[in-house]
């Protein structure tokens, strides 16, 4: 098994697009803390109603897509075409021939993401709130491990229902549109909210409730719950690609 | 002209193209019925970025259609134009529907001008997956924050058209002008 997530590592590393994942996922909240930064410190000066402990996690946010994209390519780039001598072959049936028992397959993959997403979501969570720290100083009370903990979870939840996804889909157009659009401002999630109080229970809506405070949802929401059914969404849509994965044809 | 019904029968036949513009129809359908806040095209244009990449990227999948396109029309400006006309003659009743069920018939244009800058980013990256989040992120995350904390460029931005109908028409235009142009010049200059 070792020798096995030491394949998978070393597969998702060689792809020029999981650096592009993991570089934008590093990248993109600390940047967006020194954009914030002066709108922030207006809003804190102004004694603006926000939730001060809240301030550096909310710009993680926009990390996750680091998340969403290495989730999406791990199991991807299996299935994309390896050349053009070749148009019909795919590099699942190489993986596939040197690991035939497919749970095994599925689960190296899945720790060896978990591995590079995790390493990517502790490196940004720490970035970030130190970067958060520093700019806005003691107008930003010290962050709590706890909820770094699980902001961190939460990073690597979103990597694996990326993974769950591509994996029933099989095509990553569609999963990164589904989850691109919804991390948006306006999401699709957030839009149902409005209809049934039900889609606050949708998984980047509850996930969110593990490491914020104020969100505007219908309902209330404690970090245990949320971390659980979360935990549950990833459970469910990984159980599901993990049949599907055994019973279709590669 | 046969080069551009070509590229028409193409852009006819492939069925993802049409699954694409189904999926957007319906959730735009679905967003007028919950009475979604803002322009409801504004939240539908994911789904057209989407198909405006898949209508060029699809060529350099496997397989590499482009080549046999090549072969076919081997004179690569004439086959930019012609490629571009067929898009735009699909996309403007496209936009029009879907501008029409989300009840905001001014978004017509923007929406046909993003879908010619999906297009030619398609071209320009030659990756429907790496065009398809390049597009998505720049349109769902980058545009918004640009807009929200720098105020000023928000008449620049090739998007401002689609969620403020009447303003930054001519940028949106010359957004994609500028992008079918880099495309075109793309297709011209690199090896297939």
């Amino acid at each position: 098994m070792v020798n096995l997530i030491r394949a998978e590592l070393r597969k998702l590393l060689g792809l020029p697009t999981a650096w592009v994942g993991l570089i934008l996922g590093l990248l993109a909240a600390p940047a967006l803390v020194v954009i914030n930064a002066p709108a922030v410190r207006r809003a804190l000066a102004d004694g603006a109603s926000i939730d001060a402990s809240d301030l550096g996690f909310q710009n993680l946010g926009i990390g996750l897509l680091g998340a969403m994209i290495l989730g999406v390519v791990t199991v991807s780039s299996e299935y994309t075409g390896t050349g053009e001598d070749a148009p019909g072959a795919r590099q699942l049936t190489a993986s596939l021939t040197a690991v035939p028992r497919r749970a095994r397959l599925l689960g190296a993959k899945a720790i060896a993401l978990s591995l590079v997403v995790t390493v990517q979501g502790s490196l940004t969570a720490v970035v970030t709130l130190a970067l958060t720290e520093r700019i806005h100083g003691t107008a930003v009370p010290a962050p709590d491990p706890v909820r770094v903990l699980l902001a961190v979870l939460y990073w690597l939840l979103i990597g694996l229902l990326a993974y769950a996804i591509t994996l029933i889909a099989r095509n990553g157009i569609i999963t990164l549109t589904v989850l691109i659009v919804n991390s948006s401002v306006v999401s699709v999630s957030y839009l149902l909210t409005k209809v049934t109080p039900l889609a606050a229970y949708l998984p980047d809506i509850v996930g969110a409730h593990m490491f914020l405070r104020g969100i505007d949802t219908p309902v209330e929401i404690s970090p245990l719950t949320a971390g659980l059914v979360m935990t549950g969404w990833v459970a469910v849509l990984l159980a599901v690609a993990g049949y599907l994965f055994q019973r279709r044809d590669a | 002209m046969n080069a551009v019904r070509a590229e028409l029968t193409k852009l006819l036949t492939l069925p993802s193209l049409w699954i694409t513009a189904a999926l957007t129809w319906t959730v735009t359908l679905l967003l007028r019925a919950v009475d979604a806040p803002g322009s409801v095209p504004a939240h539908t244009m994911p789904g057209l970025l989407v198909l405006g990449v898949l209508a060029t990227a699809h060529e350099y999948q496997p397989g590499n259609q482009i080549r046999a396109t090549l072969l076919a029309v081997p004179r690569r400006l004439p086959l930019a134009a012609a490629k571009f006309t067929a898009l735009t003659v699909t996309a403007v009743p496209l936009a029009t529907l879907v501008a029409l069920t989300g009840d905001d018939l001014a978004t017509t244009p923007p929406l046909v001008l993003l879908i010619l800058v999906a297009a030619a980013l398609g071209v320009l990256l030659r990756n429907p997956l790496t065009a398809v989040t390049t597009a998505l992120t720049a349109y769902v995350i980058l545009g918004p924050l640009l807009r929200f904390r720098f105020p000023g460029t928000a008449a620049w931005l090739p998007d401002t058209a689609v969620h403020e109908p009447g303003r930054g028409l001519l940028a949106a235009s010359l957004w994609a002008a500028t992008a079918l142009l880099l495309a075109a010049l793309a297709l011209h200059r690199r090896d297939a």
